[in-house]
Formats: structure tokens, C-alpha cells, sequence
């Protein structure tokens, strides 16, 4: 039962990453928008990370960072925290379990709540931040 | 050998109960709807409890972290269904508009 599971998730994302390499939810209506940004008008931490998903695909790093700054350190954390048991593992290293030191959550609230406050800023340099 | 095995405290000989960072950071950055910044709220309660020494509080926030985590999925799988049968009721209003517009009247 649990195989299966695991191989529709499997095969749901596998879809997903074909879909967002080939369309550009720039372009396509077939993308939700984001609907916080729908009902207030104002970025959410996640806004652009479709776009982002897609500029990872196509390997364009630029388009990544200037579609969400958040986007690249978020994902590499995430890998993080699913590899480096496994390093540990293979090569006797002692990589800390970053995720469970006491301060971990709070430091990644303040930066979320700051990117979020930051990017709403219709003004150099924080415009930058905006997502496109 | 028994005796030392129970004085140890409960909490030495267990791991924390998990704090979901990884799926509230995932679908905080990844969705849209706040909610994933109260499961990393909830995140931070297990840390600083199980630390102190409050092995259920962390496990009952363990819980509350969890569920927000699921609830900002949830959410935002919701909207995203939500849009796409909007966008195909979309694209069938927009044919029967287009219907209409090829009648002549």
C-alpha cells in the first residue's frame, strides 16, 4: 500500500516538474495565482516560486533569485535536512542536525517575516526583491 | 546497570519529538496563505520546550505543528483546485460566448 502511495507521489511530481519546465506560469493562465496576493494585493514570502520552479528547470539561476530570494536557500536547506543523515552515514562525518538547535525556528521566522515586509517596498532596493 | 539506566531522565534516552521545520518552511516558501509561519511558530516551541525540560508541551506543539503544516497545504491545494475549475469554467463561458457571437441577430 505504502509503495504505491510513494509511487503516485512519485509519478504526481515527475508530472508537476515536466509541466513546469515546459510551460512558463508567467505565461499561462493554467497557473494558480497566488491568492494572497489576489485578496490584499501584497507579495506573500512564497509568491513567484512557480516561476522560480521554472528557472530551476531551464538551470537559469538569475531568474530563480529574482523570482523569489527565498527560493534557493529553501530548497538547499530542505536537501539538507534529507542528506545529511545518509552523509553521515557514508563518510562518518558529523554534520549537526541544523533544524532542531533551539534557535533554528526563530531565525528562519525573523528572515521570512523580514523578506515578506522588505519585498512590499515599492522602492529601490528592496523593489528587487519583488518576484518577476 | 538498571538502576543508573533509570536515573537518567526520559529525555536523554529519546530523541525530540519532530518539529515539522522542513514542511513549514516548504509550504511557507512554496504557498501562499500565512499559516505555514504558525507551524514554524510551533516548530520553535518544541525546541525551546523539550530544552526546558516540558516533554509534553513539546510533544502537544510537535502535534500543532504538524497540523498547520497540513493546513497550509491544504489550503493552498484547495485554491489551486479551485482555480483550475475556474480557469475550465473560463475557457467554456469564453466557447459559448464565442457561440454567440457568431449568431447573427
Amino acid at each position: 500500500m505504502k509503495k504505491f502511495f510513494f509511487g503516485g507521489l512519485l509519478i504526481a511530481l515527475a508530472g508537476l516538474a515536466v509541466l513546469f519546465f515546459v510551460l512558463d506560469p508567467a505565461e499561462h493562465i493554467l497557473f494558480p495565482r497566488c491568492v494572497f496576493y489576489s485578496l490584499s494585493g501584497w507579495y506573500c514570502p512564497g509568491c513567484g516560486s512557480q516561476r522560480a520552479i521554472h528557472s530551476l528547470l531551464h538551470l537559469k539561476m538569475a531568474g530563480v533569485v529574482q523570482n523569489n530570494f527565498l527560493f534557493l536557500p529553501a530548497v538547499l536547506a530542505i536537501a539538507f535536512h534529507f542528506v545529511h543523515p545518509l552523509f553521515n552515514r557514508w563518510f562518518g562525518w558529523k554534520l549537526p542536525n541544523v533544524f532542531y538547535m533551539k534557535n533554528t525556528p526563530w531565525v528562519i521566522f525573523g528572515i521570512i517575516l523580514l523578506f515578506w515586509l522588505l519585498r512590499n517596498l515599492p522602492f529601490y532596493p528592496f523593489s528587487v526583491l519583488a518576484p518577476g | 546497570m538498571n538502576e543508573q539506566l533509570e536515573q537518567q531522565p526520559k529525555a536523554t534516552q529519546q530523541s525530540p519529538p519532530p518539529n515539522y521545520l522542513v514542511w513549514a518552511i516548504l509550504t511557507t516558501i512554496l504557498c501562499c496563505l500565512p499559516f505555514g509561519i504558525v507551524s514554524i511558530v510551533y516548530a520553535a516551541q518544541v525546541n525551546s520546550k523539550w530544552q526546558m525540560g516540558d516533554f509534553e508541551g513539546a510533544k502537544l506543539s510537535s502535534k500543532n505543528a504538524r497540523l498547520w503544516a497540513w493546513i497550509s497545504f491544504g489550503v493552498a491545494l484547495a485554491g489551486a483546485l479551485l482555480w483550475f475549475l475556474l480557469v475550465i469554467f473560463g475557457v467554456f463561458a469564453g466557447l459559448g460566448l464565442g457561440m454567440l457571437e457568431g449568431i447573427d441577430i
